[in-house]
């Protein structure tokens, strides 16, 4: 551990040149930015030899050794920025690695994580043995984030309304999203469980996000999280995910700097004022906010025009 | 900044108290200045949006300021005239606002009806306003109750709905029958997502706005008297804070019963029980004594993480060794 402060040092001298806070005096580096995580990747796939969710625990280990050391967590320094730590697992077909999952959640309990496993509804119909098997007592599974994106209308709602009694029995803290019109058909939200426990809805409107950009002021430091692409790569933001140009590490480098970006300065700027569009007034569709598909567009027309010298 | 219980003569728990727009403003500029306060400057109620110009000029503060993450809640109570709702909208994110919270549900509906709710959920939609609308629920009157009183075109427009069971603290303590009121909730949660660094209207500063700003044991200062940062400093020290943000106030239930303390009734969720211990000065000296304790044994101040701090004194010198 002790031959890695020099390098960070280094890093964190570099990190606080160029990260002040509005006219506030105290330096704010920028990772404080990632402290949570989104995993968009299969578990089981392989990697550089090894599984997905192998590379991904000892990433895990030196992206908390990281924050420990950035943060001075160890020293009793800022053990606010602490809080509010959550690793969100959306990878494909996590009923089929169920130990895996399990074995992640109770790596990153003890490191102060919260974690929330999400499940598309009609997997876990298909596969109620295995839902059950995240919900055992012994489970660190902190939220489990239901997914009914992909149905039009409840088909199955005796068993539905089996899986999430389950989720509410087993202590679990109760995520769901969908469209506003599948969750209320459902009658769920009139259960006396799930009204007991309290729930959250993350609501998709099932049309492309057309709302305007009416401000110059629309930061990217509550999009910002390290989210992490199938393939391993790492990626600021949802809207950069699986871009060249976008990616800031890779959970097989060795680097205890686990971010291996170069320029942090424009990073820093997208955090707090919001990314450049350089005008841009039209943007692909997509269910991301259109200030990201702007900001997206914009990028790729600058990774492909000809450097100047 | 957090005005709980708000009524039109002040606060039923704290009396009539009022921050001036400059302290206010103050607070805003010296939080900016603070690494750990992190990216959120929120403005919740009772109702701010009763002076919106107000509301206006501390949105642009915090913005001007640097946070990047400006957010606020509100009843939507001025979004019945769907004009006027647009006009607001519009000013608020001009001047910085990025997510309302609506704080409403079927004890606000006499006063504020759903159409007013859909208004605001429209537009704030049409000026790029995230919205997270807030519901409490008892046995008789849930989540779905409620929303059904919101049309499903202005629901879709929402991005997020949060429902949890009211707990009985303040008004509700007096006004709801014990026996509506859900006691089913996880009581070995922890404050670790929860927490936000509050200044009510006295002035005082506290860890969270659920509840601990009502009691006066968990303050740790007062912006009229104290810098900010002096009063996150002593936050930071306190090792009380740190086994509530990383073990819940259920950890705290052991070192309290050990005393006679009996806090076996029911309670709805650990915002109730948080409530429950430090509405009393008695909790408050017994765990004040045992932490003193705690750290002059030296490995307190070792404690990092909710697991860590529940391992045994040798498993942590051991991870430390």
């Amino acid at each position: 551990m002790k031959n890695w402060i020099p390098h960070f040092s280094h890093v964190l001298g570099a990190l606080k040149s160029t990260t002040k806070r509005g006219t506030g005096r105290n330096p704010a580096p920028l990772p404080k930015y990632f402290r949570s995580i989104v995993v968009l990747g299969n578990l089981h796939a392989s990697i550089d030899g090894d599984t997905y969710a192998n590379q991904l625990s000892r990433w895990i280990e030196r992206f908390n050794a990281f924050s420990r050391l950035q943060f001075g967590f160890d020293h009793g320094q800022n053990p606010l920025l602490a809080a509010s730590r959550t690793i969100l697992f959306m990878g494909d077909d996590v009923l089929s690695a169920t130990n895996e999952q399990l074995a992640l959640c109770s790596l990153v309990r003890r490191m102060g994580f919260a974690s929330t496993v999400r499940i598309p509804v009609a997997e876990a119909l298909a596969r109620p043995g295995a839902f059950s098997e995240l919900l055992a007592p012994e489970s660190a599974v902190s939220t489990m984030l239901l997914d009914s994106r992909t149905h039009a209308a409840v088909d199955s709602p005796s068993e539905l309304k089996m899986l999430v009694s389950e989720c509410v029995r087993a202590g679990k803290a109760l995520s769901l999203t969908g469209t506003i019109s599948y969750w209320l058909d459902s009658g769920l939200l009139a259960d006396q469980g799930v009204n007991g426990d309290g729930f959250s809805l993350g609501v998709i409107s099932g049309q492309n996000d057309t709302r305007p950009t009416v401000s110059t002021f629309d930061p990217c430091a509550s999009r910002f999280q390290v989210f992490i692409s199938e393939s391993g790569g790492l990626f600021p933001c949802q809207g950069l995910v699986g871009t060249s140009f976008g990616q800031i590490g890779h959970i097989t480098a060795q680097n205890p700097n686990i971010f291996s970006v170069t320029d942090w300065a424009e990073l820093d700027g997208w955090a707090k004022h919001g990314p450049s569009t350089d005008g841009a007034t039209t943007h692909p569709p997509g269910v991301l906010p259109v200030i990201c598909r702007r900001h997206r567009k914009y990028l790729e027309r600058r990774e492909a025009a000809p450097q100047r010298v | 900044m957090c005005y709980q219980s708000a009524g039109p003569k002040g606060s039923a728990v704290m009396g009539d108290a009022e921050l001036a727009l400059d302290d206010i403003l103050s607070a805003i500029s010296q939080a900016a200045a603070i690494l750990s306060v992190g990216s959120r400057c929120h403005l919740a109620g009772g109702e701010a949006f009763i002076d919106t110009a107000q509301c206006l000029k501390i949105f642009a503060h915090a913005r001007d300021m640097g946070f990047e993450d400006i957010t606020t809640t509100t009843n939507a109570y001025w979004a019945q005239n769907r004009g006027r709702a647009s006009r607001v909208c519009r000013d608020a994110r001009r001047a910085g606002l990025l997510r309302m919270e609506i704080s409403w549900d079927y004890w606000h509906s006499p006063y504020v009806s759903g159409t007013a709710i859909g208004n605001c959920l429209e537009a704030c939609a049409e000026y790029g306003i995230k919205t997270n609308l807030r519901i409490l629920a008892t046995k008789t009157h849930s989540a779905q109750e409620a929303l059904s009183q919101v049309g499903r075109d202005a629901l879709s427009r929402c991005d997020l709905i949060m429902s949890g069971p009211v707990f009985p603290t303040g008004r509700a303590d007096s006004s709801i029958p014990k026996d509506e009121i859900f006691f089913t909730g996880n009581l070995g949660n922890t404050c670790h997502s929860v927490l936000n660094l509050t200044i009510n209207p006295t002035g005082r500063v506290y860890p969270c706005c659920a509840g601990a700003d009502q009691t006066e044991a968990l303050a740790f200062g007062n912006i009229k008297s104290d810098r900010l940062q002096a009063i996150v400093d002593r936050m930071s020290r306190s090792l009380l804070l740190r086994v509530l943000v990383f073990g819940g106030p259920g950890a705290l239930l052991a070192i309290l019963e050990e005393q006679g303390v009996d806090l076996s009734g029911p309670h709805a969720n650990i915002c109730h029980m948080c409530w429950e211990i430090f509405s009393n000065p008695r909790n408050m000296a017994i765990l004040n004594a045992h932490m003193e304790r705690l750290k002059k044994d030296s490995f307190g101040s070792l404690v990092f993480s909710a697991t860590e701090y529940l391992c045994t004194k040798e498993q942590i010198e051991e991870s430390v060794a």
